[in-house]
């Protein structure tokens, strides 16, 4: 019975030790790393459809459009398990292009898609590629202009599947797995943008 | 004194683990494709392999034999989810490329190995080298293999040389998993017979 009692003790206390401390590390180092996949992940693929939006960046620019895309970021709670986090890009002064986070399934697991859309037509403006897996130099393609691009002067009616599922996009060779993640992820984040479009614009508005 | 040191320098060399024990190889084929996945790789691994060393021989007449893997595998996990933790918040760039590997870490034989086969059996200090040992060892292995896919397969050293193109056009095949089998195979023979002349 007393050798029983001492595994039982002895196991519960390790557990109990460990948990506190990853617990305390994970309170020390969450914001950290929180804002580091908003700084080097979203960031990135938000300020790609600003250049489409606005006109190209000049390297030197880059890091302060960067930091006021960050400081006007609004969060709307639209029902979702987690408020929406949405980025206003602003031209002329006027919020002009929302961009949201929607994730496809691609061939290393989730695949991040930002994408554009202007608040007033609700056209899609434009991409960026946020967080993935998949596998390098094949599936990683997605992430080249010559593949977002695409996405860029759709037309309104366009079927956003790639052509092997009878849609408009076209798929890169040997990478249609990836390249249909992404075509899931912009269009979830299309008919999530139609669903909630006034309630996005009034969040823009404030 | 003497079998601290060889209880250190045998990791090095006579049981280097991914070549001469042939374990943890899971890592050695997955995040090798540059040396800078597979020395942070390597680095993690030791940071772990030697605090779960010491701690498990701090503990080993504390822990009860009939639940010692559940002990260890605790104790080694908790280590792996602090190093998660510590390169997502400030080696964000190495937490992306090595991705689902680090929690594998967990599971990687060479330290659920050292903590059975030696950290419950010796003492504290003679654990602490050991771990750093094997870890050094296992760092030294992947950095290696990681150098050579990197040069060869990529055509450049991106932690050393930065853009320096050393190949135009490199072998591509070395930067996928079958090209990690033949590196690993030509450099375990490579050891097998520099291990044969030097004896």
């Amino acid at each position: 019975m007393a050798s029983y009692l001492r595994m039982i003790i002895v196991l519960s206390l390790i557990t109990l030790i460990s948990g506190f401390a990853l617990g305390a590390l994970n309170e020390m180092t969450y914001e950290q790393a929180e804002s580091n996949v908003l700084r080097f992940k979203k960031l990135p693929a938000v300020s790609t459809i600003f250049e489409t939006v606005v006109g190209p960046l000049a390297p030197d620019q880059r890091a302060a459009v960067e930091q006021s895309l960050l400081a006007e970021r609004i969060t709307v709670d639209l029902g979702e398990k987690e408020p929406t986090l949405l980025f206003v890009i602003k031209k002329d002064g006027k919020p002009h292009t929302v961009t949201l986070e929607k994730f496809g399934q691609g061939f290393g697991g989730d695949l991040g898609v930002m994408s554009g859309y202007q608040l007033e037509t609700g056209k899609l403006v434009g991409i960026g590629i946020t967080t993935m897996s998949e596998t390098p130099g094949v599936g990683t393609r997605v992430t080249e202009s010559i593949f977002t691009e695409q996405f860029n002067s759709l037309s309104d009616d366009a079927v956003i599947k790639v052509k092997k599922d009878g849609g408009d996009i076209d798929a890169l060779a040997g990478a249609t797995i990836s390249c249909r993640a992404v075509a899931t992820a912009v269009e979830q984040a299309k008919v999530f943008f139609r669903t909630h479009q006034d309630k996005i614009k009034q969040a823009t508005s404030k | 004194m003497s079998t601290i040191v060889s209880e250190f320098t045998k990791g090095l060399w006579k049981e280097i683990p991914p070549f001469r024990l042939v374990l943890g190889l899971c890592p050695v084929l997955a995040v090798t494709t540059t040396m800078e996945n597979g020395l942070g790789m390597g680095l993690s691994a030791t940071f772990v392999l030697v605090c779960s060393n010491v701690l498990i021989s701090a503990l080993r007449k504390v822990i009860p034999d009939e639940v010692r893997v559940a002990c260890y595998i605790v104790v080694i996990a908790t280590f792996v989810v602090c190093v998660e933790m510590i390169t997502k918040a400030y080696f964000f760039q190495l937490s992306e490329s090595l991705g689902l590997f680090i929690p594998l870490i967990v599971v990687n034989c060479i330290i659920l190995g050292r903590a059975e086969a030696f950290a419950r059996k010796n003492g504290v200090v003679k654990s602490l080298a050991d771990g750093l040992g094997m870890g050094l060892g296992f760092t030294l292995s992947l950095t290696v293999i990681g150098i050579v896919r990197e040069v060869f397969g990529a055509g450049k050293l991106d932690l050393l040389f930065g853009d320096t193109v050393f190949i135009a056009e490199p072998f591509d095949f070395l930067q996928q998993a079958p090209g990690a089998f033949v590196v690993l195979g030509l450099m375990l023979a490579g050891m097998n017979i520099l291990g044969r002349i030097i004896d």
